[in-house]
């Protein structure tokens, strides 16, 4: 899957469990640049990535994560 | 010994001198020197203590890392942590479970229990290497300025200083300094002179009256922060001396318009220690669950910082208001960002401002209180009469004392407005000497005339 | 090498702070020099008699009176309670009790349960003999649970259990308030007391050396002018009305605890107590809710309340103002209760 589309697909994701439709997800993007994304809803949207995805992180693998570049880069390594 | 006792001066002014006069491979253990007379002054058996848990932790950490390739990481890693809880547990209930009710619980502890747990966490997750100089990690552990009532430090921030032991420069000297005596204001002048009259009306629940009883639950928030805040200035202020950095404890917390962004200003420290180890792995645990994950996490969470506080049901509701309330906020976002729409964002900031600040001092008065039925009953009697004499709301406080503590608070909140803005201090460095000089002058003054200087004790020393 | 140089550099530092800090200070070493020399309060040291023009903090007095005395005269009685003690000297509380009984006078201005608590608890730990105490009291002091602040109300290190530095360091701050320090300046450059200098006595003598019993300048000055002492002074002694008007409620649990304590204290040693509910000119009565509670916790037979509209209270002649009363009206509640 390439990048862009991933992105695309967990900007759906942003979206739907933050509630809002302005959300428009970069590599570079992190917690402060989107409201509502902090350590309350962090794991409500790995739970829903991961739901979409099919896929299962660990909790270390979570933790690792500081922007959702290494969320994508995390997404392609768990597909392969 | 207390930060604002003649025994401390003199260690602190020593160890300062020393520390400055010795080769660089020596200073650690100068601050490991006075560290251990700081702890045994008290009692030796705190020392004792505090050895064996360092001790432990040091041996525990090599053996995770040294496992690393073995089935038996998990179990060391658990058994570790289930130790350090068990130590800190036992000590927390002896009396209880002994009856002895002398018994001492063991100065800062909790706090360096938790900054045990913090440290084995990072070597487990692989985070952090294994500490093998053990006087590195028994400064790490027992630094003097943090010993007491935190900060609790995380083994990134404050180990790897300790390994450098960088020396401190001037305009790092001179800050800390300045942070010292911002503490002292907080702490002689405000959080001192209001005590005595809130500690009386909650150690006489059932005999003040309504309008006291809502002036001591408003004032005990503004006591405990400038208590606790003022520890933590002074705590930082004198490691910055040494030319170590401690992290922040506070961060404006009664700006917060959430009891959500509160925790995130108060004991910044305690809050996302519980945050980092343990809401996240108990979201990640329970994340199949959705949101319901999240809510029995805050919960969980919060009840355990309620419960880390002391012994009794009545640090559990404390602890269960705080996630009760977050739920809620976290629920209702929608409907707060509509009300705030419609209601104008500076009056809805302000409201919310209040709102935040009155929860946590509803939920104060189950800290404070000795049993959760004296917190429920003081709650249930405060009163709004409009007709309580001053006496009454004065809460016992004479016209000098309202005065100088009020007008402490006023600086207070103008000190960290300004702080908010620029460096204050920062600011001060660069005027002329004699603004400096005068500034400092005023303000020792102020803490000579005016300070509470019997009182020896912080409020956060208990835990 | 890099190593020396970083000790330099970080020396020069400590010693550029250390340097500025002593300048910084230098005012403050002046002040602290002038006040371990002189010793304004007389609490640095042990004295053979307390005797100041500065006026002297009087739990610390009463204490040292006592311990530079009790090997030589063997103190057994103990006058406590707030000022109001002033009426009640020793040698007259003597005749009233055993032969060879002797007393001292351990008093505490504007005096609380708990300093009273804290004292009889010094008292034995210094293994004294406790057989009788007079206490002293009225509405003001049975309500007050907690010591009070400021420089005349600190107790001495050995009876609030707190350290001696903090306990130096309130005086210390109480001689650097510029209200204090200034007129203190003025008189050790003038060599004389002004009656506008707070904190300083300018009626020489005040107490007796050896049992601290009250020298009241006032005693003169009833002397002097005779009746006029009093028909001059109308502002200090207002007509009463004749109302009898009882006080608000002062005994609360906190006050019942402390009372407790005084009472489980005294009664460990069988001492012969009385407590002297005093006769407040302004003949307001003690809230018989607070006498109930005084009789209960230390028996009938001790407590005498002289407050309220009486014989007591109705001779202006017995006060030397509003808030205290001559030895002469001491004399008769003491002839009443023994």
């Amino acid at each position: 899957m390439q990048t862009i589309e991933l992105l695309e697909i967990l900007s759906g994701i942003f979206r739907k469990v933050l509630k809002r439709d302005d959300i428009f997800l970069t590599e570079n993007t992190t917690a402060y640049d989107v409201e509502g994304w902090d350590s309350l809803t962090n794991m409500v949207l790995i739970g829903e990535i991961e739901k979409t995805l099919g896929l299962r992180f660990t909790f270390r693998e979570i933790v690792k994560l500081k922007n959702v570049g290494d969320l994508c880069h995390a997404i392609t390594e768990k597909r392969k | 010994m207390s930060f604002i006792s003649f025994e401390f001066v003199i260690l602190f002014v020593i160890c300062f001198l020393i520390y400055y006069i010795v080769q660089k491979r020596l200073r650690k253990y100068v601050l490991l020197a006075a560290s251990c007379v700081f702890i045994g002054y008290f009692n030796l058996l705190f020392l004792v203590t505090a050895l064996f848990v360092s001790i432990l932790t040091y041996c525990i950490g090599i053996m995770i890392e040294s496992a690393r390739a073995k089935r038996y990481l998990q179990t060391i890693y658990w058994s570790g942590i289930s130790c350090l809880i068990l130590c800190w547990s036992v000590f927390r209930h002896v009396d209880v479970l002994t009856g002895n009710a002398s018994f001492i619980f063991p100065l800062g502890i909790s706090f360096y229990t938790f900054q045990a747990i913090a440290y084995l966490t990072e070597v487990y997750w692989e985070e952090e290497r294994a500490e093998h100089n053990l006087p590195d990690f028994m400064l790490y552990m027992l630094l003097f300025m943090k010993f007491l009532s935190g900060p609790i430090e995380r083994p990134a921030d404050l180990l790897s200083q300790i390994k450098e032991l960088r020396p401190a420069t001037y305009r790092m000297m001179s800050y800390g300094l300045k942070l010292i005596v911002v503490g002292l204001v907080k702490k002689l002048v405000l959080a001192d002179h209001i005590s005595p009259y809130i500690d009386g009306i909650f150690s006489s629940i059932y005999t003040a009256s309504g309008a006291q009883l809502l002036m001591a639950c408003l004032l005990y928030p503004v006591e405990l922060y400038a208590d606790f805040s003022g520890y933590t200035d002074i705590a930082i202020g004198g490691a910055m001396l040494f030319g170590l950095r401690l992290s922040p404890n506070f961060n404006r917390p009664f700006v917060a318009q959430t009891t959500t962004d509160f925790w995130r200003r108060w004991h910044i420290s305690l809050s996302s220690w519980v945050r980092d180890y343990l809401y996240m792995p108990l979201t990640s645990l329970t994340r199949h669950l959705g949101s319901s994950g999240i809510v029995i996490s805050l919960l969980v969470t919060f009840v355990a910082l309620g419960v880390w506080h002391g012994v009794g049901l009545n640090f559990v509701v404390y602890g269960l208001i705080q996630g009760i309330i977050i739920v809620w906020e976290l629920k209702t976002q929608l409907v707060r960002k509509r009300v705030s729409q419609k209601i104008g964002h500076w009056l809805y900031g302000l409201l919310s401002g209040v709102r935040t600040y009155l929860v946590f001092a509803l939920s104060l008065v189950f800290f404070k209180a000795p049993t959760v039925q004296a917190a429920f009953y003081f709650i249930r009697h405060i009163s709004f009469q409009t007709n309580s004499c001053w006496k009454e709301i004065n809460i016992g406080m004479s016209d000098h004392i309202c005065i100088v503590s009020g007008s402490a608070l006023l600086l207070m909140l103008l000190y960290e407005f300004g702080m908010s803005r620029r460096n204050l201090l920062h600011q001060l460095e660069m005027q002329s000497i004699a603004i400096r000089w005068t500034m400092y002058y005023l303000i020792v003054f102020a803490i000579l005339a005016y300070g509470k200087l019997g009182t020896e004790n912080f409020i956060y020393l208990q835990f | 090498m890099n190593e020396q140089m970083t000790n330099d550099t970080s020396g020069c530092v400590s010693h550029k702070l250390v340097y500025k800090a002593f300048l910084f200070t230098l005012p403050f070493w002046i002040i602290i020099a002038i006040y371990l020399h002189d010793d304004p309060f007389m609490v640095l040291k042990k004295y053979r008699t307390y005797d100041s023009d500065v006026v002297l903090n009087e739990e610390h007095v009463g204490w040292f009176i006592y311990k530079n005395n009790r090997d030589s005269i063997r103190f057994n009685s103990f006058i406590l309670g707030n000022s109001c003690t002033m009426a009640f000297l020793c040698h007259d509380w003597e005749k009233h009790l055993d032969n060879g009984d002797r007393a001292v006078r351990l008093f505490g201005n504007a005096e609380s349960l708990k300093a009273i608590l804290l004292k009889l608890q010094a008292l034995e730990r210094e293994d004294a003999e406790i057989k009788n105490v007079l206490i002293i009291l009225d509405k003001s002091s049975l309500s007050k649970i907690n010591l009070q602040s400021g420089f005349n109300h600190i107790l001495p290190a050995e009876i609030s259990g707190k350290s001696y530095f903090s306990t130096q360091s309130e005086f210390l701050q109480a001689f650097i308030m510029p209200d204090f320090l200034f007129p203190y300046l003025k008189y050790r450059i003038t060599g004389r007391v002004s009656s506008d200098m707070k904190f300083m006595n300018p009626y020489g003598r005040v107490r007796n050396f050896m049992n601290n019993d009250a020298i009241n300048p006032r005693d003169w000055m009833i002397k002097q002018e005779g009746e006029s002492y009093w028909t001059s002074r109308k502002e200090e002694f207002p007509e009463r009305d004749k109302q009898l008007v009882v006080a608000e409620r002062a005994i609360y649990q906190p006050q019942l605890a402390l009372l407790k304590e005084i009472a489980d204290l005294l009664y460990r040693h069988n001492t012969l107590l009385r407590i002297i509910i005093s006769p407040d000119y302004n003949q307001k009565k003690l809230n018989p809710s607070d006498t109930e509670m005084l009789n209960k916790v230390f028996g009938h037979e001790c407590v005498f309340d002289f407050s309220g509209i009486n014989k007591y209270t109705e001779d202006y002649h017995f006060y030397y103002e509003q808030g205290h009363y001559r030895p002469v009206l001491g004399n008769l509640l003491l002839d009443s209760i023994y």
